[in-house]
């Protein structure tokens, strides 16, 4: 008897042993998809930039793209996955240990462990997830911003201005959480926000394109040389936003995840995948809808997908979907609208990303406040915080800051040292004509048929 | 600098496993020296372009 006991003991172990290995390579897994589903939305976004440009700057506009997720690589892996770490404890408050503990570039913990399969699919996640923040602004500057001066603003936001956001508000001991009840689950405000407001902070310094602006301030339409190539780029983000937001799920069962049997957020409140499929399907739809019903125009309707979703980015885990699809719908009516509203300023915006990001990344984080108040912030037992409308406006702001305030100031000393704006000839000539060494159509484009053809 | 350690077979390798294990720090240097020097030589053509530009318009 003793011996069938000692014999079914073992089979127990080696049985719970294989069950363990089997969860950590599938989460392993998990998070490692997560890496080229992003890589998408950064094909997207060259598609998107690059269909957005006039014909004379379609590969200036590319490099540039391309070299936001470039330099996002090496930046994130020296200090922008360390903040994430060390600045937790914030606003006024930093853990140099828990930086080093968990993210010090000259250690071991940042490279190939057989003990470890955890930290290289977070950090690749998470510098996607900055790479995805830099290039939301990468297409605001297109054709007259110059690369260096791009490259060093991409990196402020893309390795330190959102890791700061995602540090105080995106962490289960983030102080925004803890003490404010703050709900950003899908990042509208820690991402999108912040890029946005990034973009706005270095278009006041930039200024607009040659041609935009009447002297009577009248605003003149700057056509894109490829409608259908931005449209299917837009589409391709929103391909990539599946990984992205798979990625804002932490997986059970591992020493580090917040529950042995449920999928939670990266506060350890609960969620089903099939949560995220309801709500990012309606939230996608109604953005569309409410930006046809204002348009008419496919490049506003695709925003609009991309507006939908972020409309409903930080509840993505709470919405009821048909709430979904109201939120979005909103988020996407509002987008020409509000654009119309930044121009009058005399803000340039190329693609709208100060609108799609900026402004509806605010209403995404306040839709919490205003629909979902009163829900436990974490995980535990009764006493911790709890989402309210006064949480989510102390977040907004805090996102909105932490977007302007870099993107205005680096800029403004990068215009001083005359590295930010192209030079009056090139931007005229044609950013492609004056610096990139081969032609995007070396054939040409044939002119389209006329009508009366 | 190169490997990093001893071990005969991989069977002892439980752990940190690369080549250049203990030298990190100069290995991060010199990838950030690569990135630092790529993008001032990137700024320095992209003033010469600019420059060649403005002769070439006048303005």
């Amino acid at each position: 008897m003793e011996e069938q006991l000692a014999e079914l003991a073992a089979k127990v172990a080696a049985l719970e042993a294989k069950a363990n290995t089997t969860n950590t390579m599938f989460t392993e897994t998990y998070y490692y998809l997560t890496i080229p589903l992003m890589v998408i939305i950064h094909a997207g976004f060259l598609a998107y930039e690059m269909g957005a440009s006039r014909l004379k700057n379609v590969l200036a506009s590319g490099i540039k793209n391309i070299l936001a997720f470039a330099f996002m690589v090496p930046t994130f892996y020296y200090f922008g996955w360390f903040f994430y770490w060390a600045l937790q404890p914030g606003p006024m408050a930093i853990s140099w240990q828990q930086g080093i503990d968990f993210a010090n570039p000259i250690g071991e913990v940042m490279g190939p462990n057989l003990a470890d399969n955890v930290t290289g699919v977070f950090w690749g996640a998470f510098t996607l997830f900055a790479a995805t923040t830099a290039s939301i602004f990468s297409g605001a500057v297109i054709e007259r911003i110059q690369v260096a001066g791009f490259v060093i603003l991409a990196i402020v936001l893309g390795s330190f201005a959102w890791v700061v956001g995602a540090a105080w508000g995106w962490s289960a001991a983030g102080w925004l959480v803890t003490e404010w009840g703050y709900h950003d689950f899908g990042a509208a405000g820690l991402v999108h926000a912040i890029a946005g407001f990034f973009a706005l902070g270095v278009l006041i310094n930039l200024g607009p394109r040659i041609g935009k602006f009447n002297p009577d301030g009248t605003a003149n339409d700057i056509s894109g040389h490829n409608l259908p190539f931005t449209v299917t780029g837009l589409m391709l983000i929103i391909v990539g936003f599946w990984g992205f937001l798979m990625a804002c799920v932490l997986v059970p069962g591992e020493s580090w995840s917040f529950s042995p049997d449920k999928w939670t957020t990266i506060y350890g409140t609960p969620l089903t995948l099939g949560t995220l499929s309801f709500n990012i399907l309606m939230g996608f739809a109604g953005g569309i809808i409410g930006a046809w019903m204002i348009t008419r125009d496919p490049f506003w309707m695709m925003s609009g997908a991309l507006g939908g979703i972020i409309s409903c980015a930080s509840g993505l885990d709470l919405w009821h979907p048909a709430q979904a699809l109201v939120i979005g719908f909103v988020g996407g009516a509002a987008l020409k609208p509000c654009a119309a509203f930044l121009e009058k300023f005399g803000i340039d915006d190329a693609v709208g990303a100060v609108t799609v990001h900026g402004t509806i990344g605010i209403w995404g984080v306040m839709a919490v406040g205003i629909f979902a108040s009163g829900v436990p912030a974490l995980s535990g037992d009764a006493g911790v915080a709890t989402t309210s409308f006064m949480g989510q406006l102390v977040g907004a702001v805090v996102m909105f800051l932490l977007g302007f305030v870099p993107g205005y100031v680096v800029s403004l000393i990068l215009k001083i040292l005359g590295l930010l704006r192209v030079g009056e000839a090139a931007e005229i000539a044609g950013l492609d004509p004056t610096k990139v060494p081969v032609q995007a159509y070396p054939e040409g484009i044939a002119a389209s048929a006329s009508p009366a053809e | 600098m190169g490997w990093g350690f001893d071990e005969p077979t991989w069977n002892a390798v439980t752990g940190a496993y690369y080549t250049a294990l203990g030298a990190e720090a100069l290995w991060v240097g010199l990838s950030i020296v690569c990135c630092v020097v790529a993008l001032i030589f990137g700024s320095m053509h992209e003033k010469a372009a600019y420059r060649r530009e403005q002769d070439r318009n006048g303005r």
